[in-house]
């Protein structure tokens, strides 16, 4: 279930890379043609980008892209992997997760209060919007580092 | 200042990173749980962490990062929709008949798939399954036609628009600021992207002309099997068609960037969309492969953007230990040269290549050695190069490197793996003779940059 929503998250952000790349060409067009440039496509493009990266995290996460250095452990058993594995999730990912939600929920919560707008004129007043994507990236983490934990402990239950 | 305890805070941290876990996660959280630790036995201040989401935000909103994913995107299309091998195979035609000519040709198109994919693994894999084959067949011996595909597979890192580079420019032009802020100077300097990569051109171009002349050298008797090969299907490869556009499409991207019309994100989305076009235009585009293709920057983007998440971790509580004192004082007082202090540095970098990916590198090392070493005076566009050029031949250095990990998963089995490293040393030898030029004579990477900012 949890693999269902984050592969549909990278569904979603395949058309968001491909919305950044239509709207840069355009900016670059009206530069060059009308001379002008508007901000708030820019801080648009930028915000793209950001929902791109940040919500892309759990996706490399669950297609297991992350790089990781396997010269000690290439050679290890499907089984062994599969602890390591979950020593992974548990000491390393899901620490990380829940720390990035627990210290980001203030900011975004206080950028909410006020309805954060953008520091440069023109620009896009959705900023506490902007901030919101790092505690959601944190829980998209979280439910993805779950999903892999419950499917580790599977395959360690059928091995037995 | 608790030099034990940074010490040990690195070795936990390299210990953790070798056990084979996701390296960003492992750097995020050794952090944590040693920021933990200090908080209860009272040797690290709460208060740093704290700077953790406005650093998120921060590379949320850097601008100049948006080329990452869209070069990346560039760099997928030109070689999912096989642009970039046809490119090869087109390129063989020129040099069927000259000694050496196929590696040559190796070279040539290594430099320019550099230019156009700029991702070391897959340049090595593309060339390795393409070309040595027809290598062996025609007689070279297989170290040669190894090293070669190894070599040029690497110049990825260094010939612009490598990732290499643009993450370079934003890590060492942070580093430079501090540096410059330290010494109370309010209005500081910047490392651009484009001043990177114009100083990239220069060392960009002698490497593989290096390379071809010692190619030359090595007067390699062509067997002549090579015309009945079926790998060449001439009747398919016309030059326009294969050869001359995707050229055009990176000569374009390039100097757009370098001669400043176009900042290197627009340029990155005009190549993306350029490359796009190409294939459409070559009807190599389908829905699934133009998915995928999408999908895969996602997956690339999102993990050099984590590395940089949990960098940012690393260097915060390293920073809460004091950690820049003992940098400053481990490069500045305990070494009183300043050429030392830099080759130390670039040392370090060359052999940390051999267990981490230049990402990691960029992120952990600069930031940590950044400051102290600008606030020697170096110029940082010489400093960029020669980084690039470290960790190039770092990656191609037996037995660790990279680039010859990558080989040999696609090598055929009866290739002993002693002579991919044979074949190797002679290019590892020209990237040392390269970096020492470059660092006795710095002009050779500053001399286009500061042409260009007049």
């Amino acid at each position: 279930m949890i693999d269902n929503i984050t592969e549909s998250i990278a569904n979603f952000l395949s058309y968001v890379l491909f919305l950044m790349v239509i709207l840069i060409v355009i900016s670059i067009l009206f530069r060059f043609i009308f001379n002008i440039s508007d901000i708030a496509i820019q801080e648009l493009i930028m915000y793209l980008h950001a929902v791109l990266f940040m919500f892309g995290i759990s996706y490399a996460y669950k297609e297991d892209s992350h790089v990781k250095i396997d010269i000690l452990s290439n050679n290890i058993s499907a089984k062994n992997s599969q602890i390591l594995s979950i020593i992974g999730v548990i000491f390393f990912v899901m620490p990380f997760a829940i720390f990035l939600i627990y210290i980001s929920a203030d900011m975004t919560m206080r950028s909410w209060l006020i309805l954060e707008g953008s520091s440069e004129a023109g620009g896009l007043n959705l900023v506490f919007v902007l901030k919101t994507v790092i505690p959601l990236t944190g829980i998209l983490i979280l439910l993805q580092a779950i999903s892999k934990l419950l499917k580790n402990i599977e395959y360690l239950k059928n091995e037995c | 200042m608790n030099a034990e305890l940074i010490i040990i805070f690195i070795l936990i941290t390299f210990v953790f990173l070798l056990s084979g876990i996701p390296v960003a996660f492992v750097l995020a959280s050794t952090s944590l749980i040693f920021a933990s630790l200090g908080i209860l036995f009272g040797f690290f201040d709460f208060s740093f962490l704290l700077a953790v989401p406005n650093r998120i935000y921060g590379i949320m909103t850097n601008q100049n990062l948006l080329a990452v994913p869209l070069f990346i995107f560039m760099g997928l299309i030109l070689e999912k929709t096989k642009i970039a091998e046809n490119l090869l195979t087109s390129m063989n035609i020129f040099y069927k008949d000259t000694s050496g000519g196929l590696a040559i040709s190796v070279v040539i198109v290594g430099a320019l798939m550099a230019a156009s994919t700029g991702i070391v693994g897959a340049s090595v894999v593309t060339l390795g399954l393409l070309s040595l084959p027809v290598m062996i067949k025609n007689g070279y011996p297989s170290s040669i036609a190894c090293g070669t595909i190894c070599a040029s597979g690497t110049l990825g890192q260094i010939i612009p628009p490598s990732l290499v580079l643009i993450l370079l420019a934003d890590v060492l032009s942070s580093a430079y600021q501090q540096a410059q802020l330290n010494a109370g100077i309010f209005a500081p300097e910047t490392v651009t992207i484009s001043d990177l990569f114009a100083g990239a051109i220069i060392p960009g171009l002698l490497l593989p002309i290096i390379y071809i002349l010692y190619i030359k050298f090595q007067k390699i008797e062509c067997s002549g099997v090579y015309s009945d090969s079926q790998y060449i299907q001439t009747e398919n490869l016309s030059l326009y068609k294969y050869f001359i556009p995707p050229i055009l499409l990176i000569l374009i991207v390039l100097g757009s960037i370098i001669f400043g019309i176009a900042t290197p994100s627009e340029a990155s989305a005009l190549g993306a969309a350029g490359a796009f076009f190409l294939a459409l235009s070559q009807k190599r585009v389908s829905k699934i492969i133009i998915h995928t293709t999408a999908k895969e920057t996602i997956k690339l983007t999102s993990m050099v953007f984590m590395i940089l998440i949990g960098a940012t971790f690393f260097s915060l509580v390293f920073r809460g230990l004091e950690g820049e004192a003992f940098i400053h004082n481990l490069l500045l007082v305990d070494v009183d040269n300043k050429n030392l202090s830099l080759i130390i540095v670039l040392l370090l970098m060359f052999f940390l290549g051999f267990i981490l990916d230049f990402i990691e590198i960029i992120f952990i090392i600069i930031p940590l050695f950044g400051p102290a070493l600008f606030s020697l005076g170096f110029e940082p566009i010489w400093i960029g190069i020669l980084i690039a050029m470290v960790l190039q031949t770092s990656f191609l250095t037996p037995p660790f490197g990279f680039a010859l990990f990558y080989l040999r998963g696609v090598a055929p089995k009866s290739i002993p793996t002693f002579e991919i490293y044979k074949g190797v040393y002679p290019f590892v030898m020209i990237q040392i003779l390269v970096i020492v030029i470059i660092f006795l004579y710095p002009e050779i990477a500053t001399f286009l940059p500061n042409k260009l900012s007049n």
